[in-house]
């Protein structure tokens, strides 16, 4: 390689010589430096593989070594690994797993006698000598907390006992001398002291007992030993020097041989109780002498939880003995058999539904001594303390017999009533359908009489003839008038009368009504008058027939009981409206009308009184359903100061034809003073041509 | 590429690390700039060269004088891992190497 880089230095060395000689440089020197140069390249790089082979060869030749130095290497650890693992087994593993075993064994089964059976002299010896000498402590301390905890729950097992004996707030637990040896904190509320200073001074208590009650306590002293469970109601005063109600229990725990060895104590402050118990005593007090002042049998149910009769007087008989603890248990227990086995279960009042309603009432069935049951009416009262809670139910029984006979007595009347009632509607049904029926063979002889008297007047008469024929035909038509009359009522009463429902001119239906009444009027010298308001329209749908006949009704009534002066038939607009017009159509005259009461009489349809001055004659008013069916509302029929006035709302829809202008008449008659004042009135209400027009027509002249 | 596949490129023992560098980059490229050198000047004298040509006849000498310099601290470095003296011994004859540096490295410092 030495070689190489020299040739190759000498080379670049002559190059560069010849960069400095110009022209003097020899070619074929400088040939044969390169080609020296490059075979000396060639040569050292063929050697340098040759060595880098020898490198590389040494080079694995060294690994191979290592390799081989290596497995023996891991062979031997191997070998050392497994032996060491055999001993430890052997010496140390198996030993420790019957150390873990054991210990398993003892926390399972809770036997801390088992022992390890190794006596080896190395350290997993010694440590099993010390695994048993602390299985031998744990076993003498497992037997030591059994001992106290059994003793543990024996006291414990008394003070519950005399907490749910009492609820206590204080807990005083006395040792076999009755020391107390424990109090609770609750002490404070009780007395005002710690529970250090009670200890201190364990009769406290009695310097705060009430003085009455002094006796009582001590005689309860006396009597200590008499039951292990006693206890005693009486009062404390406070720190403020009021008193308050408690309740003392007292528990006595023996040993196993039945030997006092504690005395388990609680006082409960049962003021509130106290105070309840005087409310319901009160309450009491103030209910019985109501129940007992009456005639009804009394029932006293107390208390929330118990329905026990305190008391049961029976009916009619001496309340001798108020006070529930008079009654003997015998009475009392009887009362509560008797309340339960002879009344349905449905009927028995419950707890729930006491407490929840003030009052229940009930009525039922007794079975009496004799076998025979009697209605008894039940009624109970819910009484309540001051506080609203329920504290006792006063009932009472009563005997309703006489009442339930009477009540069966009228069910039974109306049940008669309701049956007559169906026969006379069902006759009544028969005869207005047999009329409806026969309107057609009534009639037909009719028109043959009213024809033939027609006939009979147009042929040559003498003068009595003449007047018989003329009432013949006047006393037909009157009956044919009767007839339809009552052939219309029938037809509205069988619900076969039709109502029709088309446009009619209003005034030809008044000119209708005109031209058959005028003709009576004037026969008696009466003005009958139109008045029509303007506003009213011309054309309306409905029944023209049913309107015609309410006004002719009026109208005939009107004419038939006014001697002299006017008949008017008026109608107004009440409510106008797009589509109807709600119109009163009212007739009122000079004559003589109905008092008030018998126009209230005539609402049911049936004659409705005498006029003061035609006894023999009764006044009819237009029929009602005659009026329903043609939509009207109510009639109207009194007499005022001055006239008789008789009128009926109508609502009557609209026609789709337009109303004509102004063309009603506003009087039938001419030259009368009534007339004018109603022209006189459209005058003001209408304008002055149509009233002119009026006049012309009517021929009045204007004032 | 043949010591990129055969790991010789990282290899971590010197001597053969700088030997294989030797052998497989510097000798190649110390050959191919002496071709070059005699692809220039082989037809004409250097007087007669454009100055292009002149200037990569320049540089090519340089580049030549650097490639060997840079063979001569390859094998200064595979000698100094070869701690036995085993491929000094076997690449090149006794003194070679300082015959090397004597040569070049003065010439370096000129």
């Amino acid at each position: 390689m030495a070689v190489m880089l020299s040739s190759v230095t000498s080379y670049l060395g002559a190059l560069d010589d010849s960069f400095g000689n110009a022209g003097k440089v020899d070619q074929d020197a400088l040939d044969d430096l390169r080609r020296s140069a490059a075979n000396d390249a060639i040569d050292a790089w063929a050697g340098g593989l040759d060595a880098l082979r020898g490198l590389l060869e040494r080079r694995i030749d060294g690994l191979n070594e290592k390799l081989y130095r290596s497995l023996l290497l891991t062979g031997a650890l191997a070998a050392i690994s497994i032996l060491l693992a055999f001993l430890t087994h052997r010496h140390i593993v198996q030993p420790l797993g019957r150390l873990e075993g054991l210990a398993r064994r003892v926390r399972e089964t809770g036997d801390y006698g088992h022992r390890v059976d190794d006596t080896s002299k190395d350290e997993v010896g010694r440590l099993a000598g010390a695994f048993n000498d602390m299985l031998g402590e744990l076993d003498t301390a497992h037997k030591r907390e059994v001992a106290e905890r059994a003793e543990q729950a024996a006291q414990r097992a008394a003070v519950g006992a005399a907490q749910r004996l009492a609820g206590s707030h204080l807990l005083p637990v006395s040792s076999r001398d009755y020391q107390p040896t424990y109090v609770s904190e609750s002490i404070s509320g009780l007395f005002g002291c710690t529970p250090r200073e009670y200890l201190q001074n364990p009769y406290l208590w009695r310097d705060h007992v009430h003085p009455d009650d002094v006796p009582r306590i001590a005689a309860w002293v006396d009597r200590m030993f008499e039951n292990d469970r006693r206890s005693i109601e009486y009062r404390i005063r406070r720190p403020d020097g009021s008193y308050f109600w408690v309740d003392d229990r007292q528990q006595i725990v023996r040993d196993a041989n039945g030997k006092p060895v504690e005395i388990v104590g609680s006082w409960t402050d049962i003021t509130a109780r106290k105070e309840a118990e005087e409310t319901r005593r009160e309450s009491a007090r103030q209910a019985r002498p109501a129940a007992v002042g009456s005639s009804r049998g009394h029932l006293q149910l107390c208390g929330k939880r118990r329905l026990r009769p305190h008391l049961r007087q029976r009916q009619h008989r001496e309340p001798v003995r108020l006070q529930s603890r008079r009654i003997s248990e015998r009475t009392r227990r009887s009362g509560v058999r008797m309340f339960t086995r002879t009344t349905s279960p449905r009927s028995r009042p419950s707890r729930r539904s006491c407490s929840r309603l003030e009052r229940i009432s009930s009525e039922y069935r007794f079975r009496k001594k004799d076998g025979s049951y009697c209605w008894v009416s039940d009624e109970q009262h819910l009484i309540r303390d001051a506080n609203g809670e329920p504290l006792e139910v006063v009932g009472s029984w009563s005997n309703i017999d006489s009442r339930k006979e009477a009540e069966q007595a009228l069910l039974s009347a109306q049940r008669e009533l309701e049956k007559a009632t169906e026969a006379a509607l069902a006759a009544s049904e028969a005869k207005s359908a047999f009329l409806a029926n026969m309107s057609h063979e009534i009639r037909t002889p009719m028109n043959a009489v009213i024809g033939l008297s027609h006939l009979a007047l147009k042929t040559d008469l003498m003068p009595r003839q003449r007047d018989y024929v003329v009432k013949i035909k006047h006393s037909g038509q009157h009956l044919l008038g009767i007839i339809n009359d009552i052939l219309d009522f029938s037809k509205i009463e069988a619900g076969k009368l039709a109502v029709e429902n088309i446009d009619f001119d209003l005034d030809k239906v008044l000119e209708n009504v005109g031209n058959l009444i005028s003709e009576k009027a004037s026969a008696k010298g009466l003005e009958l008058i139109f008045d029509i308001e303007p506003s009213v329209s011309n054309y309306f749908r409905g029944d023209p027939l049913r309107l015609g006949q309410i006004l002719i009704n009026f109208c005939n009534n009107a004419v038939k009981f006014t001697e002299k002066g006017e008949v008017v038939v008026k109608a107004e607009v009440v409510e106008d409206r797009k589509e109807s017009q709600l119109i009163l159509f009212s007739v009122s005259d000079t004559g003589i009308g109905l008092t008030q009461d018998a126009d209230r009489a005539s609402v049911s349809g049936v004659p409705a009184g005498r006029r003061v001055d035609h006894p023999q004659i009764w006044r009819h008013r237009p029929w009602p359903r005659h009026l329903q069916a043609a939509g009207g509302a109510d009639g109207r029929h009194h007499r005022g100061h001055e006239r008789a006035w008789q009128g009926q709302h109508l609502p009557l829809h609209r026609a789709p034809r337009q109303s004509r202008d102004g063309s009603r008449a506003g009087a039938f008659c001419s030259r009368i003073c009534a007339a004018r004042r109603v022209l006189d009135h459209r005058r003001q209400c209408a304008g002055a041509q149509r009233i002119v027009r009026h006049a012309d027509q009517f021929e009045l002249r204007r004032r | 590429m043949s010591a990129t596949i055969s790991n010789l490129a990282l290899d971590p023992d010197l001597d053969s690390y700088y030997l294989q560098d030797t052998l497989v980059r510097q000798m190649p490229r110390l050959l191919g700039q002496i071709g070059d050198i005699r692809g220039l000047i082989d037809t004409s004298s250097v007087q007669s060269l454009s100055s292009g040509d002149q200037t990569r006849l320049f540089a090519s000498v340089a580049m030549a004088r650097s490639t060997a310099e840079e063979i001569a601290r390859d094998l200064t470095s595979a000698y100094r891992g070869d701690r036995d003296g085993t491929l000094r011994r076997k690449i090149e004859a006794p003194d070679g190497s300082d015959a090397v540096q004597r040569d070049l490295l003065p010439r370096r410092a000129r």
